[in-house]
């Protein structure tokens, strides 16, 4: 692990694009990793078990703690009475009435919402303490959904708000009006995305402890960031930034943008330690999980489309309804308004209108969830798509080439603000239908349709961010009160990472991520490695944040497929930045000039002199052993170096609401084959491919195995998972047992291929990869089984398309013996 | 009420009095020190406390600490030898079958398990196998792929009548 390889020579970009095993894996498959719940905890620490309320929709009349508090063992009994005494509400992204707190006050809006805190020496007293604990509820009534939520005289989950919408805005770009007057046809689609969420393994958990002497709150949590988020939660604390310290550790057991959501519970937890003084533990049970972390918004789309006679996309309007739970909870109104930027996806459509309404209902609150938003966005964009083609009579791949942003177009600039980086669309479809065996599938189809079975086929295409440029929230604000000189405008998406060799010539990297099974200690060690010709082994990589240790900034954490664009290149730039170093501080002692300095295999030499050379080691050892040498002194060669890269499309939102949500634009396309069984409505994965264009890989091994999942997630999403409640509000589905998840006995295999066209934006071309099949997933399927059912007319418009859904909207009428004739059209 | 316990994990005897109620994988976590057995969930469904007891693979989030008397635990802590790492343990790094890893040690379990009583395993043996095991990050075909391979490496081994060991600093592909 030095500057010294004990290895053969090494040249630049050796472990570049290279799939080299994992370095994480060898704490990992060996139990040695440690975990929020594996760290030792101070002395002293107490445990925390939250008491939640049962009823979606309850007054809190009393709370009597007189029982649980004369448990033995136990510390304290803490309401609202208690802890808003030392916090305020958490800051909202937008403006509105609306208090939250991470603990109900006089009202509970949520089955689930925390109403008290048993404080005890262990979990077990706690929980046998909290089960003494009786609040006196009056229940009152419930809007679980959005219809119920609008309709007229519905109850009102904030009074203050005076209705359940808490935000409406419409959006216009270039002349929508104008675009559909033109249009030789208009085409529809209405879809409903129901709230779900991708539940990490490791749940939710915070550490929190109040120092009195340094009035000093610390944190250790399984927070992903983004660290504006930390900033709220100090907010809310009523601390300054230098008396908050969060430190989220190394080893994080899955997120899929869930781990955002610890952030009210920062709250909570920390809330906890300054009022009882004593250090306090919260480990959230997997029911906990289900029913009080978060989800993703429900939404109801209607997207409409302008054509042109020869099937040109001249406009797009979309009607978008998110139902985000019972407070709109930063970073909403995200769900929408982070897909802004690209909401035509890799579309040319000028004229564009997008009107958003965000509803309050009596469940669970909302947050990013992988690929947040888009899912929401591309399986309706998509579906729109394809019945464009059948309507036109186009090919559906034909149509989407016709319409495709063009190789020369790049840098394009879409309607909304987006500044896409680069891409050839047309070529990654003609990858996808080669590795998919296009012409094979559609021949095996055919071959299986006339067996009599519900086969079909479905292609979706979709753009895949990387970065979230915080700019995007700003468009939740009012223009009028943007444009006064007292607002702040947010823009941004930095990363940094610190590079450092130590005096014995160990090199050491530390990043501001929260990687949650990413690889990023391997991506930054192979490149790291490339650079300054060591092994990766010679790197050691640090992860995970500590506020007081890390060069940090507001977007620091691991969301938004940040690390492949900006991650790579602050680590890249950090690396050259760090050989120059050396070559500096090598031509000093060499006496000849830095640009004739070359490095390798640990040795730094002069090119036109071979002759004059010095270890790397000894010459770390004289920069911090000698530096008053005559050849070092007066210079600053420090063997450190931070480097925080952004990209500089990443600006602020324009008072006309155009904004650039993103640093760079993969894209994905992916192809399904599918087969539903006409006696149940199940649907099989006979065939799936993605192409990816992330701008070509680190570690392709790494961007594999993250696709892999998130394929399988997709479909995990697309044909099962939803979170179900009754019309009391009740959620149903709270286990792992209930709420779907995948097994090994039923996952697919994708295949996958790279269309890769480097971004201009980052030193090494990569762009974020990983969340696409999320989104063009559950799209492709949903064509594919539309195609399926095609003898039925088949609109799908509800996700999940669970079998149950396909059977009773679609075959049971079959089953009832109808001819095919009348059945064309479903309900 | 409290029991004495004698448990025996990864070759290692230990005495203690717990609670009644205390779990095994409360025992193995809290007591024994071992945080390499994980809780994914409190209900059985997630596999990721799986652990070899006695020779099968058991959930220890479904058994109390003293049920466990008497018995011979194995945990991922007691996998690698001091001759290197255990062949599951190179092939679920070789085979990109680890993402975020909090499933892992439940799974190398479970393998551990099968693999001995079924050495070599189809993919079908091994997919239900591991139907008790959840993986949230869905790496699913790279963990049936590095199991299958680990046990053709431990098979190849026994034939040549050697240990199927990896190195512990494992670096190639």
């Amino acid at each position: 692990m030095t500057v010294q390889s004990s290895q053969e020579k090494r040249t630049e970009q050796t472990y570049v694009g290279v799939a080299y095993p994992r370095l994480e894996d060898l704490r990992l498959t060996t139990g040695k990793a440690k975990f929020l719940d594996d760290l030792s905890v101070p002395p002293g620490t107490h445990y925390a078990v939250i008491l939640r309320s049962p009823y979606a929709h309850a007054k809190i009349k009393r709370i009597d703690t007189e029982d649980a508090i004369k448990v033995p063992g136990v510390r304290a009994v803490l309401t609202a009475a208690e802890l808003l005494s030392v916090m305020d509400p958490l800051p909202l992204a937008l403006r509105s009435p609306i208090r939250y707190y991470p603990i109900a006050t006089d009202r509970a809006r949520y089955a689930g919402e925390p109403v008290a805190v048993v404080i005890a020496r262990s979990r077990a007293i706690a929980e046998d303490a909290a089960s003494k604990v009786n609040v006196d509820y009056e229940p009152l009534q419930v809007v679980a959904d959005i219809e119920k939520a609008l309709a007229q005289g519905a109850p009102k989950v904030h009074e203050a708000v005076g209705s359940n919408t808490v935000w409406k805005k419409t959006f216009s770009y270039g002349d929508v009006g104008n675009a559909f007057e033109q249009a030789a046809k208009v085409v529809s689609v209405d879809v409903r995305v129901n709230g779900y969420t991708v539940p990490p393994m490791e749940t939710f958990g915070v550490v929190a402890e109040y120092d009195k002497g340094s009035d000093v709150l610390t944190e250790w949590c399984n927070f992903i960031g983004p660290f504006t988020l930390a900033y709220v939660v100090a907010k809310a604390l009523r601390l300054s930034q230098d008396r908050f310290r969060v430190i989220v550790p190394g080893d994080i057991g899955g997120s899929f943008g869930t781990k955002l959501a610890v952030y009210p519970y920062m709250a909570l937890v920390g809330a906890c330690s300054i009022f009882t003084g004593v250090p306090v533990k919260w480990i959230e049970t997997r029911m906990e999980h289900f029913v009080g972390s978060t989800r993703a918004a429900t939404r109801l789309s209607h997207l409409e489309m302008a054509l042109s006679a020869d099937g040109d996309f001249l406009g797009l309007k979309a009607r978008i309804t998110d139902d985000i739970g019972a407070y709109p909870r930063s970073p909403e109104p995200g769900h929408l308004l982070k897909s802004v930027s690209n909401f035509t996806g890799p579309y040319k459509i000028s004229n564009l209108e997008i009107s958003g309404e965000y509803v309050t209902t009596n469940t669970l609150p909302t947050s990013p969830i992988r690929a947040f938003g888009r899912p929401h966005l591309c399986i309706p964009l998509e579906k729109l798509v394809d019945k464009c083609a059948k309507i036109t009579g186009n090919d559906p791949l034909e149509l989407r080439r016709r319409n495709f942003i063009q190789p020369r177009d790049f840098p394009y600039t879409t309607a909304s603000g987006g500044v896409y980086d680069s891409g050839d669309y047309g070529a990654a479809i003609e990858k996808l239908k080669k590795i998919f065996d296009l012409d094979g599938a559609r021949a095996d189809i055919l071959e299986k349709r006339r067996e009599g079975r519900l086969v079909g086929l479905g292609i979706a295409v979709g753009i895949e961010p990387s970065v979230s440029n915080m700019a995007y929230l700003d468009l939740a604000i009012p223009e009028e009160e943007r444009q006064k000189a007292t607002f702040m405008p947010h823009s941004g998406g930095q990363h940094s990472a610190t590079l450092k060799i130590e005096p014995d010539g160990h090199i050491v990297v530390r990043l501001d991520s929260c990687p949650q099974g990413q690889g990023h200690e391997t991506v930054a060690a192979q490149l790291v490695a490339s650079v300054l010709g060591v092994n990766p082994e010679d790197v050691r990589v640090l992860t995970g944040v500590d506020t007081f240790n890390v060069s940090w900034s507001i977007s620091s954490g691991t969301y938004a497929s940040r690390f492949g664009s900006l991650g790579i290149s602050a680590v890249y730039s950090a690396a050259l930045d760090m050989r120059k170093k050396l070559a500096e501080a090598a031509s000093k002692l060499l006496g000849v000039s830095a640009d004739d300095i070359v490095m390798e295999n640990g040795v730094l030499f002069s090119k036109s002199r071979r002759d004059l050379k010095i270890s790397s080691k000894r010459l770390v050892g004289t920069v911090y052993w000698n530096p008053g040498s005559d050849a070092l002194k007066g210079g600053d060669h420090t063997l450190s170096v931070t480097r925080t890269f952004n990209v500089e499309t990443l600006g602020p939102a324009t008072l006309d609401n155009k904004v650039n949500a993103s640093a760079t634009y993969g894209f994905i396309g992916t192809a399904a084959a599918v087969e539903v069984d006409r006696d149940t409505g199940s649907v099989s994965i006979l065939k799936y491919a993605s192409v990816h264009d992330s701008g070509g890989s680190i570690n392709p091994g790494i961007v594999e195995q993250l696709c892999v999942g998130a394929a399988n997630q997709a479909a995990s999403h697309a044909l099962h998972q939803e979170l179900i409640h009754d019309d009391s509000g009740q959620p149903l589905n709270i286990t792992f047992g209930d709420y779907y998840v995948r097994t090994a006995e039923d996952f697919f295999t994708p295949i996958f291929g790279s269309a890769a066209k480097k971004s201009p934006f980052t030193p090494l071309g990569t762009k974020g990869v990983s969340e696409g099949d999320n989104m063009t997933g559950p799209a492709a399927l949903l064509i594919a089984i539309q195609d399926a059912l095609y003898e039925y007319n088949a609109d799908i418009d509800t996700v999940p398309f669970t079998a149950e859904r396909i059977w009773s909207r679609f075959l049971s009428k079959n089953n009832l013996g109808e001819s095919a004739s009348s059945r064309s059209r479903p309900a | 009420m409290n029991r004495s316990i004698n448990i025996k994990i990864n070759g290692k005897s230990y005495s203690d009095v717990v609670e009644d109620r205390l779990l095994l994988v409360n025992y193995i976590r809290d007591v024994a020190g071992l945080t390499g057995t994980h809780m994914g969930c409190d209900t059985g469904h997630c596999g990721a406390c799986t652990i070899v007891m006695n020779g099968e693979a058991v959930k220890s989030c479904l058994i109390l600490a003293v049920q466990a008397e008497g018995a011979s635990v194995e945990t991922v802590e007691g996998m690698a030898s001091e001759t290197g790492l255990h062949p599951l343990q190179v092939s679920f790094r070789k085979n990109f079958a680890v993402q975020c890893g909090f499933c892992t040690a439940g799974i190398l379990m479970s393998a551990l398990a099968l693999l001995r009583n079924n050495p070599e395993p189809n993919s079908e043996d091994i997919s239900k196998a591991l139907t008790g095991n959840i993986c949230r990050c869905e790496g699913y075909p790279n963990i049936v792929k590095a199991i299958e391979e680990a046990s053709l490496v431990m098979k190849a081994a026994k034939d040549l009548g050697r240990e199927p060991r990896g190195k512990e600093n494992e670096k190639e592909g």
